[in-house]
């Protein structure tokens, strides 16, 4: 073999070389949008992630939190993510049917039993039933928590006031603040709060069922 | 019902990307129903694992977070249209075009 080819031959092999670990490095890359960081449900790509899960599956994912579904939906119809956890299904539906460009790809979480309503310890209110003339939390427009607050209001106390209040560390500091009457957690961010801050403690309004329907 | 939602381009686009990304989903649902999820989870948001494991427990019930499904979608028209979320029921054509599960 000439000189040159020999080099021709291994600088060929370098390139190929150079080639085959670039394409076995190159992984898919997905943005996803996800509200209240720290709960379970939501907590999935993220540990997925750090367990290397996606990686196994050639997948680099990118978790963004957001303040909860109605921001998350916004990024979707947008494009500016691939995916959106946590969606509520009646904003969704609403946003499909004008025209919005979003599917869906699954379920995300089935019944409401992580979500809670509580207020500060000295509220006077006792229930949904006391909330007359007063504020409820709810995360984002079109949320779960929005639809579930709209049916208390509704069905159980048509004088009180649907407030957005965002997530659940943010909401906790309007309850404590006075900003808003009845707030709304999901496990882990309202509790660790309230371990806290034992003299500004909260206690349970009331819990939804499986379902989203108002509460007794 | 809480759901995981893409655009319509993105579900065109990236299919396959998105069939993984399932497929990984489901896979870490088991684990995260099992110890090795459990401390992970603890780790990541620095809380006590007995702590997660209550809220776990409790709250968020492993069915619960299956993807397989949207159970009700009847049901859920009924409520958007009560909610003034809906102007009218979603065709069946409709709902077959919003609702792309992918599936295990």
């Amino acid at each position: 073999m000439s000189r040159f080819n020999h080099k021709s031959t291994l600088a060929l092999a370098m390139l190929i070389a150079m080639g085959a670990v670039s394409t076995a490095d190159a992984q898919d890359k997905l943005k996803i949008a996800a509200g209240q960081r720290g709960n379970y449900d939501t907590g999935i790509t993220e540990i997925g992630s750090r367990l290397g899960i996606y990686k196994k599956h050639g997948l680099e994912v990118e978790v963004l939190w957001t303040q909860g579904s109605g921001e998350t939906q916004q990024a979707v119809i947008s494009n500016s993510v691939d995916v959106g956890i946590s969606l509520g299904s009646l904003s969704v539906m609403g946003a499909f049917s004008k025209g919005a460009p979003i599917r869906v790809i699954g379920a995300q979480m089935t019944g409401a039993q992580d979500l809670y309503w509580y207020v500060k310890a000295d509220s006077p209110i006792k229930s949904i039933k006391d909330t007359e003339g007063k504020s409820i939390a709810f995360s984002t427009v079109g949320a779960s928590t929005h639809s579930i607050v709209l049916q208390f209001v509704r069905n159980m106390q048509p004088k009180a006031r649907a407030v957005a209040t965002g997530s659940p560390p943010s909401t906790l500091t309007q309850v404590m603040s006075g900003q808003v009457d009845v707030g709304w957690a999901a496990p882990r961010s309202a509790s660790s709060r309230s371990k806290r801050k034992r003299s500004a403690s909260s206690r349970l309004a009331t819990t939804p069922r499986s379902r989203p329907r108002p509460c007794v | 019902m809480r759901l995981i939602g893409v655009n319509a381009a993105t579900l065109k686009a990236k299919k396959p990307q998105l069939e993984r990304y399932m497929k990984a989903y489901r896979e870490t649902i088991d684990i995260l129903w099992q110890e090795q999820g459990l401390k992970e989870f603890a780790d990541w948001i620095k809380m006590p694992l007995e702590r997660v494991r209550t809220a776990r427990d409790k709250f968020f019930p492993k069915e619960g977070v299956n993807p397989d499904k949207v159970h009700g979608i009847d049901e859920l028209i009924k409520e958007a249209i009560n909610n003034k979320a809906l102007a009218a029921p979603l065709t069946k054509a409709q709902v077959d075009e919003l609702f792309q599960v992918i599936p295990r």
